[in-house]
């Protein structure tokens, strides 16, 4: 039988038994994963969510109850807090957006190769600095006696230092706006390495301009990473609390603030949960309407 | 019918400015340098309207620079280009009225194949129902009416292939630049595009200026062919006039099969030349390249297809040298020989299979041609020039 036998089948016959293969591969390769998933990302939710549901105690559970909604969307603070942040969060992912497209574009199409690594190098070490670090250094720069006021009040510009260049929700946005650069700017410019540079060269052949060469070809094949960009990042910035709590003031007081308050100083445990969780829906809605919009599925039938 | 009447008012417009003495497009003097490499020096020609153009040559040659100057991604280092007349050497591709054809065909990924064709006449800022009008037409010219709806990636090569023609044409410009646009397709969709091409340019009416390594691309479809080497138009002419009288052992090599034989000149005269052929023979030939005179060396070029056997010497006339066979290979419809001369020098045959001679590997045999076809050459004067041919091989 052995003697008959192709040389081949019984280490085939081994790696089949060792390893996994065809229809039932990918679930059992996946089961160790999805265990850890469950276990740390979905269970905490569900304490959330638990939570949320529940009347405010010190000791713990409380009994089940609506309060914890109810009190957040009737109470107008809330309400003004919540357009804050979304006002907040919306300008600085637009100034970012701003900055990370052309800075993608000249990442991916208009840099010498040897000069590419370099520059991405760049980009994500300024990104590893210490958040805290970079927010000190913005209040060093915005404050009162910082290098802005300094500059304009030496060359004449003002009579007194400018305060509500401090401790404003225009801090907030300008410290998170500079904060999550390299999250925008890579999935586009990845999104871009991917395009046909071709595609450019005949759009322009066709008799399209710059700007219309940006608009019809650039901008629509860039969807995908632009998507990718804002769930790496608007929906972070939501629940962001370290920045606006060092240099937002009054003004610049975000829901994750409310969070954090409601959970690590009232100690409402219910009211913090139950704001998490709304902030978890309004995230989903946002990054299905950003897939909706990037147009991703038909984007991907076509590579 | 409104877009005819375009273009004829188009040539007219251009026969008052005086320019339309048939010429689309000239290239005066144009260089091209990256830095320290040249990559087209000093190259001049016209294209005629509705002329199919070829830049012919191996890759390096500077053709597709040349292509890509005339399409406006490139700018000339010296020299200019006339579109139409007009001084097109600084213009950015979408300001002039040449369009170019991809080799990666560049398809817009995110559009549908009308999107893809209307594209160009949307620029134009033309009126929805013209731009409707030139999307139809130009895909009936591909032949490719009712694939409008489809995506690039639904589609095939060939389809592919053609709908970057349409989206071309749809802009209806003066000249239509093609880069190795079949390159990438399979030989037998290749040799129908051929036709394709030709019939479409014979169709739409305006000039082709077609790049490609492929002489036999080139043979098939130009008017005129530009054999391009080193940077520099070896040769301008028809496809006949290259293949059967090149103006230089470049272009005899790149263009069709050829053997080289080396000699002396022992007489021109205006019926043609005797050129004593290393190893001691001569041969008589009808056709000379005018520089070359008495006494100096030659290369006498054959064309594999015109080489004939012979069991005896023949009589004289022509050319005819003793050979071994080396190598017998039936292709079907011919068969080819490879013979082994004196030293290392070597000439190929190609025999139609009904005119098949009694000669197999192994057998000395003489190989022969008639005036006409043994075409005498100077020369190179530097020999790293020779392109790869049977005898140097």
């Amino acid at each position: 039988m052995v003697a008959t036998a192709p040389p081949i089948t019984p280490s085939t016959e081994d790696t089949t038994r060792a390893r996994p293969k065809g229809r039932w591969a990918g679930p059992i390769y996946s089961i160790a994963p999805t265990m850890v998933l469950l276990a740390l990302f979905l269970g905490p939710m569900f304490i959330l969510l638990y939570y949320s549901f529940q009347k405010a105690s010190l000791a713990g559970a409380g009994g089940w109850t609506f309060d914890n909604y109810t009190s957040i969307l009737t109470d107008p603070t809330y309400g003004k807090v919540m357009l804050t942040t979304v006002m907040i969060c919306t300008i600085s992912m637009l100034i970012m957006l701003a900055i990370g497209l052309p800075l993608a574009y000249i990442l991916a199409m208009r840099t010498p190769p040897r000069f590419e690594l370099l520059l991405l190098l760049m980009l994500v070490i300024a990104e590893e600095l210490n958040p805290l670090i970079r927010i000190y250094a913005w209040r060093m720069i915005l404050g009162r006696g910082g290098v802005i006021n300094w500059t304009l009040q030496t060359i004449g510009l003002i009579d007194k230092p400018i305060d509500s260049l401090l401790f404003s929700s225009t801090a907030v946005v300008i410290v998170l706006s500079t904060t999550y650069i390299s999250f925008t700017t890579i999935p586009i410019y990845a999104a871009l390495k991917a395009v046909d540079p071709d595609l450019l060269e005949a759009a322009d052949d066709l008799g399209a301009s710059f700007f219309t060469r940006c608009r019809k070809i650039l901008l629509p094949l860039a969807a995908p990473g632009i998507f990718v960009a804002i769930i790496l990042v608007y929906i972070p910035l939501y629940s962001e609390f370290a920045a606006p709590a060092l240099v937002g003031g009054t003004s610049g007081y975000t829901i994750g603030n409310a969070i954090q308050e409601a959970i690590l100083e009232s100690g409402n445990r219910g009211v913090g949960s139950a704001m998490s969780f709304m902030l978890l829906v309004l995230s989903g809605a946002v990054a299905w309407i950003g897939y909706r919009m990037a147009k991703i599925r038909r984007l991907q039938a076509t590579s | 019918m409104s877009t005819e009447t375009e273009h004829v008012g188009g040539d007219a417009a251009v026969v008052q400015d005086g320019a339309g003495d048939g010429v689309a497009l000239s290239l005066d003097h144009v260089v091209k340098r990256f830095g320290e490499v040249v990559a087209v020096d000093g190259i001049s020609f016209d294209v005629g309207r509705r002329e199919f153009f070829s830049l012919l040559g191996p890759s390096g040659c500077g053709k597709t620079t040349t292509l890509r100057m005339l399409a406006g991604f490139e700018t000339p280092t010296e020299g200019r280009i006339l579109v139409d007349g007009r001084d097109a050497s600084r213009l950015a591709p979408h300001e002039r009225d040449t369009n170019m054809v991809f080799q990666s065909y560049a398809l817009f990924p995110h559009m549908t194949v009308a999107q893809n064709v209307a594209f160009g006449p949307q620029r134009k800022k033309l009126s929805r129902k013209e731009v409707e009008q030139r999307v139809q037409e130009s895909l009936s010219a591909v032949r490719l009416v009712g694939y409008g709806k489809r995506y690039p990636r639904e589609l095939s090569g060939g389809q592919q292939q053609r709908v970057a023609l349409a989206r071309a044409l749809a802009n209806q410009p003066s000249v239509l630049l093609l880069d190795e646009p079949l390159g990438a397709l399979d030989l037998k969709l290749r040799e129908e595009m051929q036709f394709e091409l030709k019939r479409i340019q014979r169709e739409v009416g305006i000039s082709f200026v077609y790049v490609t390594h492929d002489q036999g691309e080139a043979l098939t479809m130009s008017d005129r062919i530009a054999v391009m080497n080193g940077g520099v138009v070896e040769h301008l002419g028809t496809p006949e006039e290259v293949y059967l009288s090149p103006a230089s052992l470049f272009v005899a090599g790149f263009i069709g099969q050829t053997s080289f034989l080396p000699g002396r000149v022992e007489s021109v005269a205006a019926d043609g030349a005797d050129v004593s052929i290393e190893g001691g023979h001569r041969s008589r030939s009808a056709r000379v390249d005018p520089r070359v005179t008495v006494g100096s060396p030659a290369m006498v070029v054959v064309r594999p297809e015109h080489v004939r056997f012979s069991p005896t010497e023949p009589p004289a006339g022509g050319g005819s040298v003793p050979r071994t066979v080396l190598d017998e290979v039936f292709q079907g419809s011919v068969v080819r020989y490879q013979l082994q001369g004196p030293g290392d020098l070597r000439l190929s045959a190609l025999v139609p299979l009904d005119e098949r001679a009694d000669v197999h590997a192994g057998v000395q045999a003489w190989a022969s041609w008639l005036p006409e076809w043994g075409y005498v050459l100077p020369p190179a004067s530097d020999s790293s020039e020779l392109p790869p041919s049977d005898e140097t091989r």
